[in-house]
């Protein structure tokens, strides 16, 4: 994601007062562009539609939409990781070559994870196979479109990422509409299932200018993912840990309510929690604009102090400016955010009915709103500790996560309404805190890990040069 | 199958060829009932490695340790005790710097490696950072952390190295041979011997002295550096050497002015012994034919590798002088593919100076059969230990004029007392002299009584004192004696 900050920070550049605005917009655009574009499609589309509102197929609609959206980032997650690490040691070995064989054979790999897990689900749903087959074609399409993104962070030009989303957007919204009203459920699911299928055909584009073709053979994609199990455990766990407590809600009598079969919803809980991570937008733009070029100015700037042979002195100064880039990030972060958050905690009930949300979801919002800050906090923690390769404390932290907001959804169902999102909260918290001790451990050892255990330096002293020479003469 | 001696070799025998792999070669043969095991140290990572010569039968075991590998390190972390010692190891002057690696030496034996482990782990990370800490602190400290890892890590893969059993270690070098000859000292208290050919330590530091690749500074105008980690690798092989000289009961060397190096480098005077390297001076009979040289060009010939050291442009140049005096033949007969690129200067230099018909490089060949054809052996080296040519030319009735290096003197006019009585046998220029080396040459060739006395003198000193057999011998009797328990102060 670098890549596209740095595009930002020339736009910061431009001076006067335009430059940041643009540029903040730009970064805001950018984070959610994805999210927004869909989310305005399927909000035009409920208000649109010609299925009845509130009738079981518009009902199955959202569910489906909703769950194709879950479970897809949550099988991403599990290759994310990978993937983005597979990208930064091609980039850094040069072995561009290899990127675009790599994201074919884990396209490939997510694909049929996907198919199966569609699969087994469908059974456990009675609907209509038409409707089912057009659900698994935009689960698998939403998979391949994450994965792809994770691929294209490492493109300077974001340009064509939000066409893309932009076009499958508009297309899904047409079709969907149009296959709607004349096909009813499995038109308008199939409609919207094409739309984010071009999106990702676009995205494939993408990869394939940026990349080159992929080419059939080995990678060393197995033997990467042998040696980097914690990655594969981080990025499942996080992207589940992210979606454990909608889960949860969906599965708990009390709060859950049957859409079809296994095909489960929460109202109470799913729109008024979607409505309260779009709010933390500006953090995210803070975050893209800023922390993250910040940070990776100083990351740079602390191995260049290495390689320039600087004394221990200032090696420790240079780390001292990257920790001091953590912090001060975090700051501008919350600076940004908290002033949104805290109006939208006192605004919260007239919010949610502007909305048309129902009443009941006031507290869920508001703990909601609180959530979603934390929640930002602590992703930028985890993107910090892939950073500094702390893939074990990075595993730790997504590991506690997920059992943290697993263990506090819980709990929470226990305290009845005012406490529904109080579980993930403060699991948010405290994953925020513990992501936060370890990014001050790892920075604290930091020089331990970059000097002791990188592997052994080549010696610069080849006293066995006149032996060599002797050895071949000899031949 | 237990061996009685375990020799220690580091670069040389059997995969490289050289003087002192030919010693040793000779050393085993000459000695068939004496069961040896080898214990050689390699870089690494070079795949394969191929016998130079036919190791004879009774060497009963072989060992490689390598010494550069980056093979995968397991180890716990290091006790407090061990840390400890290093620390106080590394604090210490060099001097008392002897028994306390003994201690660390000790304390690293256990049954888990753990000596390897120490170039991971924290406890040894917290100590270099200390030690820079308190004296180092505004050099590189990438530089200072890999030249840690250079310096120590053979050591340390020495330190876990298995060591063949046999109850004497001699050892062929100090340095890295040294070294894990003095641990199997103070771990299995073997009788310890010894023999240095080239003074491994004056060597490295020459090379350090010279190299440029120890410190590449970024910015220019690192000069201090530069010396400081120079002294680093300097110091350390100067410990090592130190070490071995310490924990051996014999230290043998081939000639005087080496030995008193190495009492300048510590080794203790009442542990030092000159045993000069022998030949058999039986298959030089043949070789013995009067040289008359009034109908023909005198003939002087270089036997020697065409490399800087043995400076062949100085052969070159006093050739050119002499030439002009007397009628000259002058070839350099020996390896040229080791160095091309001065193997290409030589030939320049030759062409330039008109000496095309005059001075031939005929490359490898067979010493033996030549000598007769020459009149004159030359040696012009810049350094050398004993050379073993001049002691063959001898005995095949050929005088030497050679550079006062390394035992040139003590061989052409005789070490002790009764040897200088036989007479000179060869004349000594000082090193990069080509007017003295063509004096010299031309004065033999002008002079047919001076060269038959000198060849006949050649003929006795060799036949009287550089016998091949005697040297055998004496191994012989050092191995008997430094196997037996109270194998201490004996000569």
């Amino acid at each position: 994601m670098a890549g596209i900050g740095f595009t930002l920070r020339r736009m910061l550049d431009q001076g006067g007062l335009s430059g940041p605005l643009k540029a903040f917009g730009a970064a805001m655009v950018l984070a959610s562009g994805p999210w927004v574009a869909s989310s305005l499609a399927l909000a035009l589309m409920g208000a649109w539609s010609a299925l009845a509102p509130d009738s079981p197929d518009a009902r199955a609609f959202l569910a489906l939409v909703s769950h194709a959206f879950t479970f897809s980032l949550v099988a991403a997650g599990l290759v994310q990781m990978v993937a983005s690490r597979f990208l930064a040691d091609c980039l850094h070995q040069d072995r561009l070559d290899n990127l675009a064989t790599g994201f074919l054979q884990l396209l490939l790999a997510l694909w049929a994870l996907q198919a199966v897990t569609a699969v087994a689900f469908a059974a456990a749903v009675p609907l209509p196979v038409a409707v089912k087959a057009a659900a698994g074609a935009l689960y698998m399409a939403l998979g391949g479109t994450w994965l792809a993104m994770a691929f294209l962070s490492a493109a300077r030009q974001p340009g064509p990422q939000l066409l893309a989303f932009a076009q499958g957007a508009g297309v899904g919204l047409c079709l969907g509409l149009l296959g709607g009203a004349t096909a009813g459920l499995t038109g308008q699911l199939a409609g919207f299932a094409c739309g984010q299928a071009l999106t990702l055909l676009r995205l494939l584009r993408e990869i394939d200018k940026t990349f080159g073709s992929p080419r059939w053979g080995f990678v060393g994609l197995w033997g990467f993912v042998a040696a980097h199990p914690s990655l594969v455990v981080t990025g499942g766990c996080y992207a589940l840990g992210l979606w454990i407590d909608k889960l949860l809600f969906w599965a708990h009598p009390a709060t859950g309510e049957v859409v079809a079969g296994a095909l489960r919803a929460s109202p109470l809980y799913d729109e008024a929690m979607y409505v309260a991570y779009l709010t933390v937008l500006p953090a995210l733009g803070v975050f893209l604009l800023k922390v993250e070029t910040d940070f990776n100015d100083r990351f740079r700037s602390y191995f260049a102090t290495i390689a320039a042979q600087r004394d221990m002195g200032g090696i420790l100064e240079a780390k001292a400016a990257m920790a001091g880039s953590v912090r001060a990030g975090l700051a501008l972060v919350i600076q940004v955010q908290a002033p949104i958050t805290l109006a939208l905690l006192v605004g919260a009930p007239a919010l949610t009915q502007a909305l048309g949300l129902s009443w009941f979801s006031v507290s869920v919002f508001r703990l909601g709103v609180l959530g979603a800050l934390f929640h930002i906090l602590h992703l930028i923690m985890l993107i910090l500790l892939l950073y500094l390769d702390f893939r074990r404390g990075a595993a730790v932290m997504a590991v506690a996560f997920l059992a943290a907001n697993g263990l506090g959804t819980a709990w929470a169902f226990g305290g009845g309404l005012e406490t529904y999102g109080l579980g993930a909260l403060v699991a948010h918290l405290l994953t925020l805190g513990l992501g936060y001790a370890l990014v001050e451990w790892r920075l604290h050892h930091l020089e331990f890990h970059v000097f002791m255990r990188q592997g052994r330096p080549r010696s610069r002293v080849d006293w066995w040069g006149p032996w060599r020479r002797r050895r071949e003469a000899g031949r | 199958m237990r061996a009685d001696v375990c020799l220690v070799l580091e670069g040389s025998y059997p995969y490289v060829t050289g003087g002192v792999s030919s010693w040793v070669h000779q050393l085993i043969t000459g000695l068939p009932e004496v069961r040896f095991a080898l214990l050689t140290l390699v870089p690494g990572g070079d795949g394969p490695l191929v016998d130079r010569y036919p190791v004879p039968p009774n060497v009963v075991a072989r060992q490689d340790v390598a010494l550069f590998e980056e093979a995968p390190v397991a180890g716990r972390e290091p006790s407090r005790a061990l840390m400890r010692a290093v620390e106080t190891l590394h604090e210490a002057p060099m001097p008392a710097r002897c028994p306390i690696m003994k201690t660390v030496t000790g304390l690293l034996a256990g049954p888990r490696q753990a000596a390897s482990g120490l170039l991971e782990a924290r406890a040894s990370w917290a100590l270099l950072k200390a030690l820079y800490a308190r004296r180092d602190r505004r050099v590189s400290f990438i530089d200072y952390f890999w030249t840690w890892r250079a310096t120590h890590g053979p050591v340390l893969r020495l330190l876990d190295a298995p060591l063949p059993d046999a109850p004497v270690y001699h050892a062929l070098s100090t340095g890295y041979a040294g070294f894990v000859a003095s641990v199997a000292k103070t771990r299995l208290g073997v009788g310890l011997a010894l023999t240095e050919h080239g003074l491994y330590t004056h060597e490295r530091a020459i090379d350090i002295f010279q190299s440029s690749g120890l410190f590449k500074p970024t910015e220019p105008g690192a000069a201090p550096q530069e010396r400081f980690f120079k002294t680093w690798w300097r110091d350390m092989f100067a410990f090592l050497g130190r070490l071995t000289y310490d924990s051996c009961d014999v230290i043998v060397t081939l000639h005087e002015p080496n030995r008193r190096m190495q009492v300048a480098a510590g080794a203790p005077d009442d542990r030092l012994v000159v045993v000069p390297n022998g030949i058999d001076p039986a298959r030089y009979v043949p070789q013995r034919t009067p040289r008359d040289w009034s109908a023909r060009p005198f003939r002087v010939g270089l036997i020697g590798r065409v490399v800087p050291i043995k400076d062949i442009k100085t052969f070159i140049r006093s050739v050119q002088i002499a030439a002009a005096e007397v009628p000259l033949e002058a070839y350099v007969l020996g390896p040229t593919d080791e160095d091309p690129a001065y193997h290409a200067e030589c030939l320049a230099l030759t062409r330039a100076l008109g000496l095309e018909e005059t001075v031939r490089f005929l490359g490898k060949v067979d010493v033996l059969a030549w000598l007769p054809t020459l009149d004159l052996n030359v040696l012009t080296s810049v350094s050398e230990s004993q050379p073993l040519v001049i002691l063959e030319a001898a005995a095949a009735g050929v005088p030497s004029v050679a550079t006062d290096v390394g035992a040139c003197r003590e061989l052409l006019g005789g070490r002790t007392g009764e040897d200088a009585a036989l007479g000179p046998s060869g004349l000594v220029t000082p090193v990069v002299s080509p007017e003295a080396t063509a004096r010299a040459i031309v004065d033999l060739a002008r002079d047919p009584l001076r060269h038959r006395a000198m060849a006949d003198a050649g003929i006795r000193r060799v036949e009287r004192f550089y016998r091949q057999s005697a040297v055998l011998d004496y191994y012989r009797g050092l191995y008997a004696r430094l196997a037996e328990p109270a194998a201490a102060g004996v000569r």
